[in-house]
């Protein structure tokens, strides 16, 4: 008897499993709402672009947006607690800040924030699951790096309209910088509020002093001098890595550099378009948009002579490929002569290395070698809200406090002022001691990073506020900026793609290659079995597209 | 007169404690795998949030076709083959004699000792062990490289030799899983009915002679479950070793890539559930039928031994 | 008793001595083999970072600092809890799971029962055939509540079918004779199972048994992905530490791609340190089975 019971009920058992299988496919149809205000926009999105143009004129006019939701003010009357994923480590002292933050909200708007953490080491795979887990939560962070466009093609992600906006995020719809709201949409529709920040990203070389000194070279500030530098090093120094690079952090840095100033310099001024892996680059005057791979391109084999030039020289490792430590951390370790990254990447490092090595004497030069920096993109950091969340517009409602109301962004990025920074001025700060407990621009805020309410760590490296003017002078949109490449009609050709970039690419982009005309041509080979024409084809269809919608 | 029951059912009574005792076990399994299986659907789906398993639409084939395009299949395919192959052989060779040699010896302590000592590389976590490669044979610092210069020699430049690969994954497979390995074949070993040494060793059989007629044969069961079970997962490549040991090195991909560093290398910022899931089902499908022949035959030889 | 009378009958042969002489060659070259690495990480562990950059591991260290350990434990209280949840997971976790594994090793290696093939078949097949993540990932967390729940750290890997189709294997060399005489007695399958079977298998169930428990004691996956970051009380040791491991890498690849900060990465020894801190106790639990691995005597043993 009791054996037939246990089979019966392990039946049982394997039935409601089947059942309660089946049921996750057939409970998200009962939020109908949501379907059919998708399919709503799907049909308008061929308007989008002048519906965004007008909002921005809405937008310069002033209140009315404001007067407008005033009229149909949002229900807060139920208090709710909403639950936000950021990415990294919880912070020592983040309840706290949370503590106040939320006590702003609930005055606000009725409602609290719960934050909740995946950390670096897991959320390549946890990110996607928590969408697929019907788990309740409500606001995460993405951006172009983390998901974004794969969570919104799957509908992962609540359609943020402009009415919504208006509606819910009056403060964002008169702040947000239009061409990030452009750049969010994918498939005409936006399901993120981009940083509002205008980042650019420059590049500094980072030398020995004291190797300098002793080797008589006076400026490490452009390509050649880098070369004069690293062959004095190469030739006097044999136990040092004149630039330890290779690892998946800087792979391609060194490319970048003489790819960008090679064509920053011609006639066509080719750049990238679409994402990096697809290795897709147009002239920036072309009008016919004629999309090729990067390998395509007249200055590509002059580079990566350049490259395997260098390389065969020895400026870096021969294993370079397998390097699993930055440039820059050979560098402090004193492995390396050279170290080159971004410019913020510098200022965290400068003062602990004069610190902890002062005769190294660092000095630090401007790498742009005259070529402006671009601005990133607008995606590179945000915020969206989960298409199933049980609370979209309150959750909306908190993002517009989060960005836009400086008591609360400051918290977020800062910390709590007088305990963990203080003000320096009206756009810098100094870090307090507690700022161990909550450091600087460190927990995951850089999705509501706001222009309008941005401090600076004061103080850093000399000469750089000059280098940082020069940049924000010359910094330009490239062309195709806002720009997104929508791959749905070609997964297949990209996924092949992908894995092309991350073999055969990165090789030869490190100069590792002991013919380069003859590797291009096999690139180019195994490109085109990858389906790459097509793929260009399609792009260079939908960059038709965008410039005659952008009209330009 | 009553119908003859269901041989089944006939059998569920009869035996009613034996199928009590695997039913916990079988529990176990339904909900960690059976149920869960069902989402293998998901390799013919173009997966969304809203739609979920059932509900996305339908792909047809066209997540198993980047597979296919990219070219790598055969590659990954073979390199997967291959290198099990290898391992199952190489690391089967070593645990035997290892698990032989421990068991015919006589020294407590030197025993003992060496066993736990076997075991350390096991916990050597594969992060670990590729930091160790690099700087064994990295082209500038490493310690072979240190070592041939010391001698005036010229420098090995691992990393850049596809021949080099293969044999560094064999031996530090080899390396990791000896002593998981030769407990496996211990056990088996020490169950051996005592008598049958003693009556050897009245016979005045060699220890060679013992170890050929006597253990070997009595651990062929386990070597048979074991080669089946390998058999069974010669598709799939341990991502973790691959990956962490060549470092995910592009200049050697051509004899290091097995399906799951293809697989995770392509999917990195994809997030296609779908294909994924295509890739698992190519993988499980020709285990199956490599399953179904090897098991077949195992039958046909001792029908002991088989494992259905 | 077996081994001792052999010796007594028969002096050491020619054969012997050589095959012992070679035995201890072979097996010490191998166990240096395998303990060198260790060390390796062992001194690596109490170096500083900048010697392991500049020049790899050393089996001696150079510079002595046990500034990585310091890190480790600077909330000792976190990493003592990690350590008794992995010892109660795997504990709890072994012990079930070796239950229900010979129960059912030991019906398939009956050979009176008539459905073994098929049964067999009905766990084997769930070694080759899966879901996948997604699917299974939705099920646990949707239907099986696996959220936030140590069930979820014990019930995926409770049963292993490679460690279950091993065991029947042992427990298949068992001699039929056995059980028949037990039958004869009027023994039900439950009594040979405690009193033949189980006895017999002595070495069989402690190595399926370790190969369970080091299951357990290295798991980090099903941690990370069913707790929260919000329940840091139930990270187990090799999620706890793992998490550190990883970190450093992910977040420079993101940094690459972003405005954002790269990351203070977890120093070289501190990796190092890592795995000997997972190791440690683990490696203890080998030296108390081994006396079931000893060979010829558990079969006379019983009978006698």
């Amino acid at each position: 008897m009791r054996k037939k019971t246990r089979i019966c009920s392990l039946l049982m058992a394997m039935m409601l499993g089947i059942a309660t299988l089946g049921g996750c496919g057939s409970e998200p149809a009962s939020s109908g709402t949501q379907e059919s205000s998708d399919e709503a926009s799907r049909e308008s999105s061929g308007e989008d672009s002048t519906e965004a143009g007008e909002s921005e004129s809405a937008s310069e006019e002033g209140q009315e947006p404001e007067s407008e939701a005033a009229a149909n003010q949002p229900d807060i009357s139920e208090e709710v607690t909403l639950t936000m994923y950021l990415i990294g480590d919880r912070p020592v002292d983040n309840d706290e800040v949370f503590a106040k933050i939320n006590e702003k909200l609930k005055a606000e708007i009725n409602a609290t924030i719960d934050v909740k953490f995946m950390s670096w080491g897991e959320y390549e795979q946890k990110y996607p699951l928590i969408f697929a887990s019907g788990e309740d939560w409500d606001i995460i962070y993405t951006a172009d790096w983390c998901f974004y466009n794969a969570q919104a093609t799957k509908q992962g992600f609540w359609e943020i309209t402009q009415e919504a906006l208006d509606t819910y995020a009056p403060m964002t719809a008169q702040t947000i910088y239009p061409e990030a709201w452009e750049q969010a949409k994918v498939n005409g529709q936006v399901f993120m509020l981009p940083m509002n920040y205008k980042e650019i990203t420059s590049y500094v070389y980072m030398a020995r002093g004291d190797l300098m000194d002793k080797y008589s070279i006076t400026s490490v500030a452009s390509l050649d001098e880098a070369e004069a530098y690293m062959d004095a090093i190469v030739a006097n120094e044999p136990t040092l890595i004149p630039l330890d690079v290779g690892s998946d952090y800087d792979k391609l840095f060194v490319f970048d550099r003489m790819w960008n100033k090679a064509n920053w310099e011609s006639q066509e001024k080719v750049g990238g378009i679409g994402t990096w892996q697809i290795m897709s680059s147009v002239g920036e005057g072309d009008d016919n948009a004629e999309v090729k791979g990067i390998y395509d391109q007249a200055l590509f084999q002059g580079v990566i002579e350049r490259l395997k030039d260098w390389k065969d020289r020895g400026f870096w490792s021969k294993n370079a490929v397998v390097n699993t430590q930055n440039n820059t951390e050979s560098f402090q370790a004193g492995k390396s002569a050279l170290a080159l990254c971004n410019a913020n990447t510098a200022k965290s490092i400068y003062a602990q290395m004069s610190t902890e090595h002062p005769e190294w004497d660092v000095r630090v030069f401007d790498a742009q070698d005259g070529v402006p920096p671009v601005l990133n993109s607008f995606l590179a950091n945000g915020m969206s809200i989960f298409s199933k969340s049980k609370h979209p517009e309150r959750a909306l409602m908190a993002l517009d406090y989060l960005r836009n109301d400086v008591e609360i962004n400051n918290l977020f990025c800062y910390g709590i002022e007088g305990k963990h920074w203080e003000a320096a001025g009206d756009n810098a700060l100094v870090s307090l001691p507690d700022s161990g407990n909550y450091a600087y621009d460190s927990n995951c805020n850089w999705g509501v990073r706001n222009d309008a309410s941005w401090r600076m760590v004061e103080g850093g490296i000399p000469g750089l506020e000059e280098m940082n003017a020069k940049w924000k002078e010359s910094a330009r949109s490239s062309r195709y900026q806002t720009f997104v490449f929508d791959d749905s009609n070609v997964k297949n050709e990209v996924a092949a793609i992908t894995e092309i970039f991350n073999s055969d690419y990165k090789l030869l982009g490190l100069g590792f290659t002991d013919d380069p005309a003859g590797d291009i041509a096999k690139l180019k080979e195994k490109m085109i079995s990858a389906g790459a024409d097509a793929v260009y084809a399609e792009m260079q269809k939908q960059a038709l597209e965008f410039l005659k919608t952008n009209g330009n | 007169m009553k119908k003859k029951a269901h041989p089944f059912l006939h059998d569920l009574k009869k035996n009613r404690t034996k199928w009590l005792m695997i039913l916990p076990a079988a529990i176990v399994v339904v909900l960690m795998c059976y149920i869960p299986m069902a989402g293998i659907v998901l390799a013919f789906k173009e997966f969304n949030y809203h739609g979920g398993i059932w509900g996305s639409p339908w792909a047809g084939f066209r997540n198993f076709e980047y597979f296919f395009q990219s070219g790598k299949a055969w590659t990954t395919t073979r390199n997967t083959i291959l290198y099990n192959i290898a391992f199952l052989c190489v690391n089967t060779l070593l645990q035997i004699t290892c698990a032989i040699l421990l068991s015919e010896l006589a020294g407590k302590y030197f025993k003992r000792i060496t066993q736990s000592v076997m075991f350390l590389p096991y916990f050597i976590s594969w992060v670990v062990v590729g930091a160790f490669i690099y700087n064994l044979f990295n082209y500038e610092f490493g310690a072979v490289n240190s070592f041939l210069k010391s001698l005036g020699m010229e420098p090995l430049d691992v990393y850049s030799d596809k021949a080099a690969w293969p044999v560094i994954l064999i031996v530090v497979s080899a390396f990791k899983n000896v002593g998981y390995g030769t407990v496996m074949y211990l056990a088996s070993i020490v169950n051996i009915d005592g008598e049958m040494f003693e009556a050897a060793d009245l016979d005045g059989a060699t220890m060679w002679q013992k170890i050929r007629h006597i253990t070997l044969p009595c651990i062929r069961p386990t070597v048979a479950i074991l080669f089946l079970m390998a058999i069974g997962t010669i598709m799939k490549g341990d991502f973790q070793m691959f990956w962490q040991v060549t470092g995910n090195n592009p200049m050697v991909l051509e004899v290091t890539d097995v399906i799951d560093t293809y697989v995770t290398r392509s999917m990195l910022n994809l997030q296609e559930f779908g294909m994924t899931s295509a890739a698992g089902l190519y993988q499980s499908g020709l285990s199956f039928v490599l399953v179904l022949i090897a098991n077949y035959a195992v039958k046909k030889i001792e029908p002991d031994y088989a494992l259905f | 008793m077996a081994k001792s009378k052999r010796r007594a009958r028969k002096p050491i042969g020619r054969d012997r001595v050589i095959f012992n002489i070679l035995s201890y060659v072979i097996l010490t070259v191998l166990s240096i083999a395998c303990l060198l690495p260790f060390l390796l990480v062992l001194s690596g562990s109490v170096s500083e970072q900048y010697a392991i950059a500049l020049h790899g591991y050393r089996l001696i260290p150079e510079t002595f600092s046990l500034d990585a350990y310091k890190m480790l434990f600077r909330i000792p209280e976190e990493l003592l809890r990690a350590y008794a949840i992995t010892i109660f997971v795997t504990v709890t976790g072994t012990l079930t799971g070796l239950w229900f594994t010979s129960m059912a090793a030991y019906v398939l290696a009956n050979r009176d029962f008539r459905y073994r093939y098929q049964v067999s078949f009905f766990f084997y097949f769930t070694s080759i055939f899966g879901g996948g993540l997604v699917p299974w990932y939705i099920f646990n967390t949707k239907y099986l509540h696996f959220h936030n729940s140590v069930i979820a750290l014990i019930l995926p890997i409770l049963v292993n079918v490679t460690y279950l189709l091993i065991l029947k294997s042992y427990m298949m060399s068992i001699p039929d004779a056995l059980y028949e005489s037990a039958k004869l007695d009027g023994a039900g399958d439950l009594r040979i199972y405690m009193n033949i079977a189980m006895p017999l298998s002595k070495a069989g169930l402690a190595t399926v048994g370790l190969f369970i428990a080091l299951n357990y004691w290295n798991d980090w996956y099903n941690a990370m992905l069913f707790l929260d970051e919000g329940r840091r009380d139930m990270y187990p040791l090799q999620y706890f530490l793992n998490n550190i491991l990883t970190k450093a890498q992910a977040m420079n690849a993101a940094a690459a791609r972003s405005g954002i900060p790269a990351s203070d990465v977890p120093s070289e020894p501190m990796k190092l340190a890592m795995t000997v801190v997972a190791t440690g106790p683990i490696i203890l639990l080998y030296p108390f089975l081994q006396k079931y691995f000893v060979k010829g005597v558990t079969i006379g043993a019983v009978k006698g």
